[in-house]
């Protein structure tokens, strides 16, 4: 049995030594001569201000989750579009119901005013 | 496959009427969400009516209108049996006590709000799921459905910091039990080649994976070795599932997290989760692991190679007998020094969580009819837990009087002088969880460790059985002090100042229920047992 898997064994072996190799060869042999300037965030960019972690209005995480909400409707979507003929009516229904959830989430989101930026 | 081909294998397997009790429900739940929305006005009461309306009508078609005939339905992925059944109903009633405990709480905790009502459907659809699901992947989702929305849930008082803390509590633990609980089915998909329980027992335990590889004509050392390192993935996919169904039930090693998140939860939440979590995780543990580790004399014919998988029973046996007396022992002995009732009842949770788990180590040993008996007494156990606990939450939330006042044991001094009423339930209620009789609570525990002597009968197993029946004795001995010291503040101690409780329409009738039912389990308690007896033959596919 172990006969079949020598090859993935060499790819794994060399995949690996491949990428710690060429790591290591550059850590020895690259120059290191660390300026202030070369250290810096952006070397020949626009100077950094503040800090990163800055905070920012918790609508756009808001937008972000219902956009994915919604967005994932697509995967059900496209199969069922693709085999539409096949599944026909008991699938036409099927994906009424599986619209009308959503859109009842929708209806809900935006009586919430979870759509309005303000 | 033709289309008019495709048309009557869908219309042999897609049986709408064996899901038509969790499309009510979901469809109750849409509807709840969408006259939150769009109906102005603040009180939020009548939603309660709808609610309840949609979980009625789906309680009378589970009751009356269960497929019996035809129970496997969508491809085998649900079973609609009388074990189902009998978890549907527990759900059900669960979700509409609740409910009507919380119609005059919430506006009380300022979270007068649809999405409780919704939320509260939602998870009642996941424990449906969880008693139907006949199918791995069914059952995590089940899981999911409820687990997700009992973290809101949980997390319902915004302004509340210790609501949020449980809420945040919940999610992060729950979290990581779901991922070993995934992991774990992976295992045991990747071990057999199905997720379908039926068909794990059906094939006796026959690893599909490896008849698969059979096939390609291997050496017969690459055979043994394949064959040895699938039953070993199987184990651990067993030991992985069983981890995360532990932590629901809140069995110990894995209940850290119901104290803190019992106490942070409003009140009505935590009922619900003591009762219906629980019974929906009892309800896929019992269905799980009652098939699947039991292989019979399949291999006994080649002892050597499968000795791993002819063990797996009686370790797991061994396993849950441990976990049971640990959650047992764990859960009286907290609740001895605790002075608030919420965190008493919390870790009283996990003590019958451990009662139950007494009747699931023992029904893993018998067979037949014995092991009927001792699966039908946990059920039995789970539903007259439901109405003893549930009541039980039901005073501590009348008792409520904003924040968590209320909630401590010197509250209820001298109650019974001002309020023989509720004190004389509240009493019904602690002596049921006690287990002393004629409440429901006493019978439980009676069949679930008569079930633990019988077992004890069985050649070889004798210390094992009767030594757990003596322990959970015990330890409804200890569990006596802390559920009558309640009832000494409320009757043998005079009150410094009467606290204003209000007797509204619909918490009193949630809690007259109970009552009714507490007595009513405790006194004829036949019925309900011949149901339980019932769902539990319907388990086993003989």
């Amino acid at each position: 049995m172990t006969g079949q898997y020598i090859p993935i064994l060499c790819a794994a072996v060399v995949s690996v030594g491949l990428a710690a190799g060429m790591l290591l060869l550059s850590r020895i042999l690259g120059p290191r001569n660390l300026t202030k300037r070369k250290t810096s965030t952006y070397e020949c960019g626009v100077e950094p201000t503040g800090s990163t972690r800055e905070r920012f209005p918790i609508k756009f995480y808001i937008i972000a989750m219902l956009f994915i909400l919604f967005d994932i409707e697509i995967i059900f979507m496209i199969p069922w579009a693709i085999e539409f003929r096949q599944l026909g009516f008991l699938g036409f229904i099927e994906m009424a119901v599986f619209i009308g959830v959503l859109v009842v989430g929708l209806v809900y989101v935006w009586k919430k005013g979870a759509l309005e930026w303000d | 496959m033709n289309p008019s081909g495709i048309q009557l294998f869908l219309k042999q397997n897609f049986d709408i009427q064996t899901v038509m009790p969790l499309i009510v429900v979901a469809a109750t739940a849409l509807l709840v969400l969408l006259l939150e929305a769009t109906i102005r006005g603040k009180s939020r009461t009548f939603l309660t009516a709808v609610s309840l309306v949609g979980l009625g009508v789906a309680l009378l078609l589970t009751l009356f209108n269960f497929p019996g005939a035809k129970q496997s339905s969508f491809y085998g992925m649900v079973r609609t049996d009388a074990f189902a059944q009998f978890f549907t109903v527990i759900a059900l009633a669960a979700g509409s006590l609740t409910l009507l405990l919380s119609a005059n709480y919430l506006p009380k905790i300022k979270s007068d709000t649809g999405e409780f009502h919704a939320l509260v459907l939602l998870a009642v659809c996941g424990m449906i799921l969880m008693a139907i699901g006949n199918d791995l992947i069914v059952l995590f989702l089940g899981i999911e459905t409820m687990s997700i929305a009992m973290y809101i849930l949980c997390g319902i008082r915004v302004d509340a910091e210790k609501s949020n803390e449980s809420s945040l509590k919940y999610l992060l633990l729950g979290a990581f039990a779901s991922a070993f609980l995934l992991f774990g089915i992976a295992l045991i998909y990747g071990a057999t080649g199905t997720t379908n329980i039926e068909a794990l027992i059906n094939s006796g335990g026959v690893l599909y994976g490896i008849s698969g590889i059979k096939e390609y004509q291997w050496d017969t050392g690459a055979y043994q070795f394949a064959e040895t390192a699938a039953q070993y993935f199987f184990i651990l996919g067993v030991a992985f599932v069983f981890l995360g169904f532990a932590f629901k039930i809140g069995a110990v090693p894995f209940h850290m997290w119901t104290p803190d998140v019992y106490q942070g939860a409003p009140t009505s939440v935590t009922g619900f989760m003591a009762v219906g979590v629980k019974a929906a995780a009892f309800a896929a543990l019992i269905r799980v692991f009652l098939g699947i580790v039991d292989f019979g004399d399949l291999y006994s014919s080649n002892a050597i190679a499968y000795q791993p998988l002819m063990d797996l029973k009686d370790v797991l046996l061994g396993v849950i007998w441990l976990v049971a007396v640990l959650t047992m022992t764990l859960g009286n002995l907290s609740a001895l020094i605790q002075t608030n009732l919420k965190r008493m009842l919390a870790f009283s949770s996990i003590a019958h969580a451990g009662y139950a788990l007494v009747g699931v180590s023992v029904a893993l040993r018998l067979s037949g009819d014995d092991r009927d008996a001792a699966v039908g007494a946990v059920m039995f156990y789970l539903l007259a837990y439901m109405f003893m606990n549930l009541g039980a939450f039901g005073v501590v939330i009348m008792m409520n009087r904003g924040n968590d006042e209320g909630e401590h044991l010197h509250d209820y001094n001298g109650l019974a002088s001002y309020r023989p009423l509720v004190a004389a339930a509240m009493a019904v209620f602690m002596f049921s969880l006690a287990g002393i009789p004629p409440t429901a609570g006493f019978v439980g525990k009676f069949y679930i460790f008569s079930a633990a002597v019988s077992a004890g009968t069985v050649e070889g197993y004798g210390l094992y059985f009767y030594s757990l029946a003596i322990i959970g004795v015990l330890n409804s001995i200890i569990s006596v002090y802390y559920y009558l010291y309640p009832l000494r503040n409320m009757y043998f101690v005079s009150a410094e100042r009467e606290h204003k409780v209000e007797l509204r329409p619909l918490m009193s009738a949630s809690i007259l229920i109970s009552t009714i039912f507490v007595l009513w389990i405790g006194v004829m308690p036949k019925g309900f047992l011949s149901r339980a007896l019932e769902g539990a033959k319907a388990l086993f596919f003989g």
